[in-house]
């Protein structure tokens, strides 16, 4: 799934690349640099999958923390998808370890880097729902029952306002003058 | 396989841009719908040679216009339109789980009825989700 995301950040980012001789024409600078960070991240969420599949939760964590930290070409909206969609599941893959913290440190970070209506951002919601659903469990494992309803509302508000963004990103695509893309 | 699937139409509607940017539009800009001539009550008897050239020109570019529509459509647009549902699909049920435990049933209720809203819209403009 995370292949095919980056895949198609990839051929949204085609043009770029595809146009390349009218780009050169016209004096402008061609951004292969932008493509290669692409490239790379697609590679790294790859190495994340492997890693997940063989049940090493670390390694998984360390390829996208690789990814974070690699300096970004320049600013675009493929980029800040990309960093986004590396913190939503970075904080999924953290709070399944029981590090809620820099789970939800992770999902602001990633809101900040998806301000506007998108699927990305509907998607952080949905992950802080998950993570909060967690820390939940643990709560009330250890014994702490209020502390437990409140990360549960906490989860159950998440959860909403992730319908609330996802349903406005349908209505939006679906309009016949609207654009998803 | 599914991933192919997407990837190359959009692989072609990205070099159909970059031809874009260099053809000289038929109609010199937004070129307004075609209306049948008056004269032909049956469209089907309408013998397209005998319109005016720039009659045929604009419903030309109409139906290229509807066509690249179509096509982004179903590549893109509906790809994304699929990840929203299948984002909103899942909070949807963990909410419920969640109120079933206890909660205010209506959260979960008013979330299914979005839901259903938002399937019904996707699925009308881009058939059912993979």
């Amino acid at each position: 799934m995370r292949a095919l995301f980056i895949a198609l950040a990839l051929f949204v980012a085609a043009p770029v690349v595809g146009c390349a001789k009218e780009a050169r024409n016209n004096g402008e600078v061609v951004d292969e640099v932008l493509l290669a960070y692409l490239s790379s991240a697609r590679s790294l969420h790859h190495e994340a999958d492997l890693a997940e599949d063989g049940g090493d939760t670390g390694k998984a964590i360390a390829a996208l923390d690789r990814l974070l930290a690699k300096p970004e070409p320049r600013k675009a909206p493929e980029i800040d998808e990309v960093v986004s969609d590396t913190h939503a599941r970075l904080a999924d893959l953290e709070s399944r370890s029981g590090r809620f913290d820099v789970a939800v440190k992770h999902v602001d970070d990633g809101l900040h880097r998806a301000p506007g209506v998108s699927y990305f951002r509907g998607h952080l919601f949905e992950v802080r729902g998950l993570v909060e659903e967690r820390r939940a469990k643990d709560l009330a494992t250890k014994g702490d029952a209020s502390g437990a309803a409140a990360a549960k509302e906490r989860a159950m508000k998440a959860y909403e306002e992730a319908i609330a963004i996802q349903d406005e990103v349908i209505k939006r695509g679906t309009k016949p003058d609207g654009d998803a893309r | 396989m599914s991933a192919l699937r997407l990837i190359i139409p959009l692989a072609l509607l990205s070099l159909a841009a970059c031809g874009g940017a260099s053809k000289a539009p038929a109609t010199g800009g937004a070129a307004p719908p075609p209306s049948a001539p008056p004269v032909y009550e049956d469209k089907a008897k309408a013998e397209p040679a005998l319109l005016p050239v720039e009659t045929r020109a604009a419903s030309a570019q109409a139906e290229l216009d509807e066509a690249q529509g179509a096509f982004s459509a179903a590549g893109g647009d509906c790809a994304a339109l699929c990840k929203a549902l299948a984002s909103m699909s899942r909070a949807t049920n963990s909410l419920c789980e969640l109120v079933k435990e206890g909660g205010d049933p209506k959260r979960c209720s008013d979330a299914k009825a979005r839901l259903e809203s938002a399937q019904s819209k996707v699925n009308s403009s881009c058939g059912a989700c993979g």
